[in-house]
């Protein structure tokens, strides 16, 4: 079934109107009826209590004298009414005293009591109670039930009635709308059709017919009149869009174009790219090298993969020189390689590359190098390089270096190339230049680390040096006035029996033995003293002594056990002669080589090799003489390398007294010489002693001394230590001077006063420099200010380190290391008085 | 309420009659008494006044008791209080409304009735002969139920209508 919408206008209009008028009819007819219903309900009610009315007062009588026979009579009279159903009549007390039922039906039931007055429709009946008075009283009740047939009757009347109203008005409904809608929908029908025509044949010419002035009218005007726009916009569209056609042609192809253009570009964008990154990566590859080379090497590594180079090469310049030296050459093909003479390490200098433009930072493009004259560029053409392009490294404005990138092809490099390698050879200055910055801190670092390896080592060796002093001297007091008296006693004039005078050198050999061993202690960190005598050497000769000497420990010994050591000289003969002390040399030689004996316990070789070096290339004076002494034995770690100079320092146990390398390390150190120690495990140990070459000899003073005046003398000797003190007495007693002894400082400057006030003035002081309360150095400053000629001497365990450090008061005149010896006393007072002495002397 | 009134009257009037045993044969015959008033229309110079008493009165041997005199005390019929009164001569009663011949005045009947007439006193008794002796109304027993007869004849020469509704429940109509 169509829808409502679908069906054609024509029969929707003649729905519409049956439709309401339908609608209408039966709205007016169900009103009719129910007003009708309504009334008739009222009528009936309004007849039945009529019937009522009449009923009860025709039975008054009977019901006050309670007559049933007459009440059934009365109510059998309600037979002419057809509708009552029942009726009953009820005494005043309620009781029924006669009923009454159509046609005697059994069925139908009374209502046992009666009920007030009512009137009430039941679901098939109206029911009514009457209430029945005889003035003044109560008589009874009458019941009344009417069936509703009535009703029903004219209900059904009523809608067969409706019925034939609604068939007769719908035929003549049908009828008049189907003629009626024809006014609207003909012209909607005929202006349906044109429009059909209209869209079916595209032909816009096409009018409506207009049928009246109601708003169809309007509506076939609007309709023509629309076409008239459509049939002029369409010719308008027709034209604008032959328009159209040109310039679409026209824009595509200007598109295509376009399109064309921007895929070149972004091609070039991609290639921009592609570089850029390969930039990075260079940049990334190069910035986690530290040195020059490997990031030439890398750089060129990636640009000839990357662009396809035939020739990458990486030149450094010397701006001193003007040359390009080259560091770094990649060849893609190796037969070309061998074709070009060039190699890592080649010089050339800047103006045969033709590159002299790079100077200034400018890149240099060859795009023929047959067309070249300059001698690099020519190497290139030989070896079938057609184009080449030379960048330069710059760093800080200035040149550091050229990257030579060179093709096959003739004109081979474009400004996309060009411009990448500029920008490559900027990243890559940088770092190169870093690279050398690095390397040079690193080896400044290096230098650094080392000295301070050395100074550290000095140190420590200064402060041990120090310690082993102070030992000595406290031992060297002790031991003053053992030698010291043991001397006096010697000298004769006590009667000593044969035996007594035998022990009594046995007591001294004694005490010099210990004076001895004290001194080797010192000797390691100790000053050349002024007065040691320095001597022409042969460092050679002394070797092939030393070497001699030695010979039974390395040969014979060792022979016994079934070792075989060797010993080989290699001299320089041009070895300058040394200015030294020849003993302490020879005790070092000695020592080294006994050390290397020791370290060869299954046999090897021992080579003592000197020579000379000087300064400068061709240079006439040697600088230095430079001695190794190496063997092939154990070796030593880096542990005990770095402490084998430290005194009692040894590998060797009970037979080693670790003051052997300490010693010549002494020597050395008085020497001005330096020593130097390579050594490995298990590949031998090599010992360098590097003398510098002096000629500048000490005087021999002795003869003078011999020959020095001295007269007898007032001399104050101060000391808290009596032993000494009366040494010193005795000592200086028996050369004829006069002494008197304090045991304080104080007490010695007293004695000073006293004997200037007397007239008889000291004419030297001798005072020892550790004191309680007054030391040394206050007593000579108090004694200066008195007196500034007097002269002062002190006595001191640590003489030879004051003398070393520069450290003597100024107040102090001389300084004499204890124990003292007569021989040194008697020195110091002639250097002292010879001129008093000699004046004295000449003014006899 | 309206029931209950009712029942209120009835009550007053037969007393205990709905509960109790059946009432006696002369409360029914004095209630028919009283009600006879409702049914029978008197001429209006048969009052002295329009509010004047509806005299009920018993002549001769009062068989009521006291039955009679409470079956209308203080009722009304059309404005006329109810009044009861014994009669011992018929002269006496000529101003009644309503007189009950008793069955003792039986030999006296005929003179009574003379006397009465020109009045226009309903009256009823209840012995044989009466209506042939020009009673108006006579009570009879029939089926152990207290019926009436009536003279209508008797009742139109008074100057008295009786309601055809009662008529219609008498025994016999002359």
């Amino acid at each position: 079934m169509p829808r409502f919408q679908d069906i054609s206008i024509k029969r929707k209009l003649t729905a519409i109107i049956m439709i309401a008028s339908t609608v209408a009819l039966l709205l007016v007819s169900a009103g009719f009826v129910t007003y009708e219903l309504v009334t008739f309900r009222q009528t009936m009610t309004r007849d039945l209590s009529t019937l009522a009315e009449i009923i009860g007062n025709q039975s008054t009588a009977a019901l006050t004298y309670e007559d049933q026979k007459v009440a059934k009579e009365i109510l059998a009279a309600l037979s002419a009414k057809k509708h009552i159903v029942a009726a009953a009549l009820y005494d005043k007390d309620g009781r029924l005293l006669a009923s009454y039922s159509r046609g005697n039906n059994p069925a139908i039931s009374f209502p046992s009591r009666p009920e007030r007055q009512a009137l009430r429709f039941e679901s098939d009946a109206l029911v009514l109670f009457h209430p029945v008075w005889v003035s003044p009283d109560f008589a009874g009740t009458l019941y009344l039930k009417s069936d509703l047939q009535e009703i029903d009757e004219r209900f059904v009347r009523y809608a067969a009635m409706i019925l034939l109203f609604m068939l007769a008005s719908w035929v003549v409904t049908l009828f008049l709308s189907s003629r009626l809608q024809r006014i609207i929908s003909r012209p909607i029908f005929h202006l349906a059709d044109t429009a059909r025509a209209v869209s079916g044949t595209k032909n816009y010419a096409v009018r409506a017919d207009k049928h009246g002035g109601d708003e169809l009218g309007q509506l076939v005007d609007s309709f023509n009149e629309m076409l008239g726009q459509i049939q002029r916009r369409d010719s308008e569209l027709q034209q604008a869009h032959d328009k159209l056609e040109i310039r679409v042609g026209e824009r595509t192809r200007d598109l295509r174009a376009e399109i064309a253009e921007r895929q070149r570009a972004e091609s070039a964008l991609k290639q921009q790219f592609v570089r850029m990154s390969l930039l990075n990566q260079i940049t990334q590859a190069i910035s986690d090298r530290q040195d020059t080379d490997s990031i030439l090497h890398v750089v060129l590594r990636q640009v000839e993969d990357h662009l396809g180079l035939d020739l990458g090469l990486v030149a450094l310049f010397d701006a001193k020189a003007q040359t390009l030296n080259v560091a770094a050459l990649r060849v893609k093909n190796s037969l070309l390689a061998q074709k070009f003479d060039l190699h890592e390490g080649s010089v050339l200098s800047l103006a045969e590359t033709g590159l002299q433009r790079c100077e200034q930072g400018q890149t240099v493009y060859f795009a023929d190098t047959l067309k070249e004259t300059a001698a690099f560029v020519e190497k290139l053409a030989v070896t079938n390089w057609r184009s080449a392009v030379a960048v330069p490294l710059m760093v800080e404005g200035k040149l550091f270096g050229v990257l030579v990138a060179a093709r096959l092809a003739a004109d081979g490099f474009n400004s996309d190339d060009c411009e990448f390698l500029r920008m490559l050879c900027e990243n890559v200055a940088l770092a190169a230049h870093q690279a050398r910055l690095h390397t040079d801190l690193e080896n400044a670092y290096n230098e650094l680390r080392r000295t301070q390896a050395t100074v550290l080592q000095q140190e420590r060796l200064k402060a041990l040096g120090q310690m082993a002093s102070g030992i000595a001297h406290d031992v060297n007091n002790a031991l003053s006035p053992v030698i010291g008296f043991a001397d006096i006693l010697m000298k004769g004039g006590y009667g000593l029996s044969p035996d007594g005078k035998k022990y009594l050198k046995y007591i001294r050999m004694a005490g010099e033995d210990i004076a001895h061993i004290v001194a080797r202690l010192r000797e390691f960190y100790r000053a050349r003293e002024e007065n040691e005598p320095l001597q022409h050497l042969d460092l050679n000769a002394l070797i092939e002594q030393v070497a001699d000497m030695t010979r039974p420990r390395w040969r014979d010994i060792p022979q016994s056990k079934g070792i075989t050591i060797e010993v080989r000289t290699e001299l320089a003969p041009d070895v300058p002669k040394l200015a030294g002390i020849e003993s302490e040399i020879r005790e070092a030689f000695t020592n080294l080589v006994l050390n290397a004996v020791d370290a060869m316990p299954r046999g090897g070789r021992i080579t003592i090799r000197t020579r000379v070096v000087r300064h400068e290339r061709g240079g006439r004076h040697p600088r230095h003489v430079v001695v190794d002494v190496s063997d092939t034995g154990t070796g030593m770690d880096e542990e005990t390398r770095k402490r084998c100079l430290e005194p009692f320092f040894s590998t060797k146990g009970k037979r080693g007294t670790g003051l052997g390398l300490a010693m010549v390390y002494g020597v050395m150190e008085r020497h001005e010489g330096n020593i130097d120690i390579q050594s490995e495990p298990g590949k031998g140990t090599t010992i360098r002693l590097v003398f510098p070459v002096r000629t500048k000899l000490c005087e021999d003073k002795e003869e003078n001394e011999k020959h020095a005046v001295i007269e007898p003398l007032q001399i104050l000797c101060i000391d808290d230590e009596p032993l000494l003190r009366e040494l010193i007495k005795e000592i200086l007693e028996r050369d004829g001077h006069e002494v008197e002894v304090s045991d304080s400082g104080q007490s010695g400057l007293d004695e000073f006063r006293i004997a200037r006030e007397r007239g008889r003035p000291f004419d030297v002081v001798i005072t020892d420099l550790g004191m309680p309360y007054l030391d040394g150095r206050q007593v000579a400053k108090a004694l200066k200010q008195e007196s500034p000629a007097t002269p002062v001497i002190m006595l001191t365990g640590w003489g030879a380190f004051m003398k070393e450090d520069g450290n003597t008061p100024e107040q102090v005149d001389g300084v004499i290391s204890k124990p003292p010896r007569s021989r040194e006393l008697r020195e110091a007072l002639s250097r002292f008085h010879p001129i008093r002495g000699n004046s004295r002397t000449h003014r006899k | 309420m309206l029931i209950l009134f009712v029942g209120l009257l009835f009550g007053l009037a037969f007393k205990g009659s709905a509960q109790n045993p059946p009432p006696t044969e002369y409360q029914i015959k004095a209630a028919f008494l009283y009600n006879f008033a409702k049914f029978v229309e008197w001429p209006a110079q048969a009052f002295p006044g329009p509010t004047s008493p509806m005299v009920v009165g018993v002549l001769g041997e009062n068989a009521f008791g006291d039955n009679l005199e409470r079956a209308i005390r203080d009722k009304t019929v059309n404005n006329h209080p109810f009044q009861f009164k014994q009669f011992h001569s018929v002269t006496e009663a000529t101003n009644c409304q309503i007189l009950f011949i008793s069955a003792s005045e039986k030999s006296r009947l005929p003179r009574i009735l003379a006397g009465l007439r020109g009045t226009s006193v309903l009256t009823v008794s209840e012995t044989d002969q009466f209506i042939k002796a020009g009673g108006m109304i006579n009570f009879v027993i029939e089926d152990n139920r207290v019926h009436f007869q009536i003279n209508d004849q008797a009742a139109k020469q008074a100057g008295l209508k009786i309601s055809s509704k009662l008529l219609s429940l008498a025994t016999h109509n002359h």
